[in-house]
């Protein structure tokens, strides 16, 4: 156990002389990796955010179940308990003629006309919030409830819900492909430099070959290399973010203040804070092994 | 302890180095290679490294057939050789005492005895007050005996000796001709390279004569 620990303190003092031998290299390197790393955080991180905004601010698409004038308790009570029992059905809520009128009656444009009638013509509606408003899934409760009885009409924002979720798919993919880009610029550039510093490191690899070192020990301080990069990046990264935050936070509570809405940018917590760390360490081993692959033991 | 079975060799500049090639070398036995350049002395001392592959043929260790076994067996058997080349080559930045005990870390032998073993291997090349001294900062003549020092530092049960001491002082030959003698007694195989005319460390040893293969003639290979 003590030998072992005695080849990782080695490699590990390896790697940290590949990269004090040439320190501006290195530097500009890892400053590099940060933005590219910084840079690909926050697009998962805007996104996520950006997501959250969009579905509190902007208005949830709904499916809305007019009741005829005929429909009676029974027919009311058993749609409450077969929505109710609706995996597809986040939330729903009855709206009575009674409460309709006097919503539309509160519109200065409408109160005059409703009131010289005679009687209120407003139906009861229950209004449906889904638990996923994809498209298809207003077009199935449509078609379900379309049959039964007491339902007049059903008015459907399917529409809405499509043009919600295309733009969120359209998003996703640019905001996707520019993260996973900037993480594979990452993973190229640390590859690149282990194997630059294989290449420097000819002779040392004949030597090790001569006196019969394994292949692992020959790759352990290139891994490790590989993970101070990583790790190094991500830091900066993390660094970078919390800068960011801290520039955009004000701005965007300025924004919300005109629009009478929330927009929070709460600081990513600890443990995502540990989960780059390790991830970038992993992705930083796994692509100096790759960038060395050519100087293993014969 | 090593055999060659009708082993070919060629190179594009040597086509016919050499040509169904048996030599049997018994646990304990010094051999002497003697030959000029070009005969392929450095090439015979490679493929018993497990260093070069035979063309053909087969090359077995202690009754393994060497380039058989995977790289990382075969690395581990290399491991029980000392490798003396003509081309030096060590951590030039380090210390000796950290050059000598770098097989023996190789190896996984504890730090202490790593230490105690170079100590006494620079020691007995005559290195021992020098120890802490780096590699870049030695003569030719001592980085050579450095290596000499890195060879029998892992108690090697076969010693590869590419020639290297001429124009050694005699006085350091000797002490290299005592030091090969004493692990020769004690049971250590060695095979020493060297250049006809040149003194032999052990003339009275059994010696193979190798020779320039005759140039190839233009379609042979056909």
């Amino acid at each position: 156990m003590r030998i072992w620990l005695h080849h990782h303190a080695r490699a590990f003092r390896q790697a940290g002389s590949f990269i004090l031998a040439q320190p501006l290299r290195h530097t500009i390197s890892i400053l590099l990796l940060g933005m590219l790393v910084a840079l690909a955080l926050s697009t998962g991180f805007f996104w996520q955010r950006i997501n959250h905004w969009v579905q509190h601010t902007l208005p949830e698409p709904t499916l809305t179940l007019f009741m005829t004038d005929q429909a009676n308790e029974a027919q009311m009570h058993a749609l409450w308990d077969s929505l109710a029992a609706n995996p597809q059905i986040r939330t729903f809520e009855y709206i009575s003629p009674a409460q309709a009128l006097a919503s539309l009656s509160n519109s200065p444009d409408l109160a005059p006309a409703l009131k010289v009638l005679d009687r209120n013509p407003l139906p009861g509606a229950f209004v449906l919030h889904l638990r996923d408003p994809n498209p298809s899934r207003f077009d199935q409760l449509e078609q379900e409830f379309s049959h039964r009885e007491g339902i007049a009409q059903i008015r459907s924002d399917r529409l809405w819900a499509e043009r919600l979720e295309t733009v969120s798919t359209l998003a996703e993919s640019i905001l996707g492909f520019c993260a996973l880009l900037f993480a594979f610029l990452s993973f190229l550039l640390i590859a690149y430099q282990a194997h630059q510093q294989a290449l420097r490191r000819q002779g040392m690899h004949s030597l090790l070959n001569l006196l019969g070192a394994s292949s692992a020990y020959q790759r352990r301080p290139f891994a490790y290399y590989g993970a101070l990069l990583g790790a190094g990046a991500g830091l900066l990264a993390w660094a970078a973010l919390f800068w960011a935050l801290a520039l955009i936070t004000p701005l965007t509570h300025a924004l919300g203040a005109l629009f009478q809405i929330t927009l929070d940018l709460p600081p990513p917590d600890i443990r995502d804070g540990g989960m780059l760390l390790l991830f970038s360490a992993l992705g930083g081993i796994f692509a100096a092994l790759l960038g060395q692959g050519n100087s293993r033991a014969n | 302890m090593i055999e060659f079975k009708e082993v070919f060799k060629r190179y594009p500049a040597h086509p016919n180095l050499f040509e169904n090639f048996s030599l049997t070398l018994g646990a304990g036995e010094w051999l002497n290679l003697v030959g000029p350049p070009g005969s392929g002395k450095s090439t015979l001392l490679r493929m018993m490294a497990g260093l070069e592959k035979p063309g053909s043929g087969t090359l077995t260790f202690n009754g393994q057939d060497l380039y058989r076994l995977r790289a990382p067996a075969r690395g581990r058997l290399r491991q029980r050789m000392g490798l003396i080349f003509p081309d030096p080559a060590f951590l030039e930045g380090h210390s000796l005492l950290d050059n000598v005990s770098l097989p023996l870390e190789i190896q996984g032998l504890p730090r202490k005895e790593q230490l105690a073993r170079a100590q006494n291997a620079l020691q007995r090349v005559g290195l021992g007050n020098q120890s802490s001294l780096l590699a870049r900062q030695l003569s030719q003549n001592a980085r050579q005996r450095l290596m000499v020092a890195r060879a029998i530092s892992g108690y090697p049960v076969l010693l590869l000796i590419d020639d290297f001491y001429h124009g050694w002082p005699q006085e350091q030959r000797q002490l290299l001709e005592n030091l090969l003698g004493s692990f020769h007694q004690g049971g250590v195989t060695v095979v020493i390279a060297s250049l006809p005319g040149g003194n032999l460390l052990s003339p009275k040893a059994r010696t193979l004569t190798l020779s320039v293969p005759a140039p190839h003639r233009i379609g042979d290979d056909t």
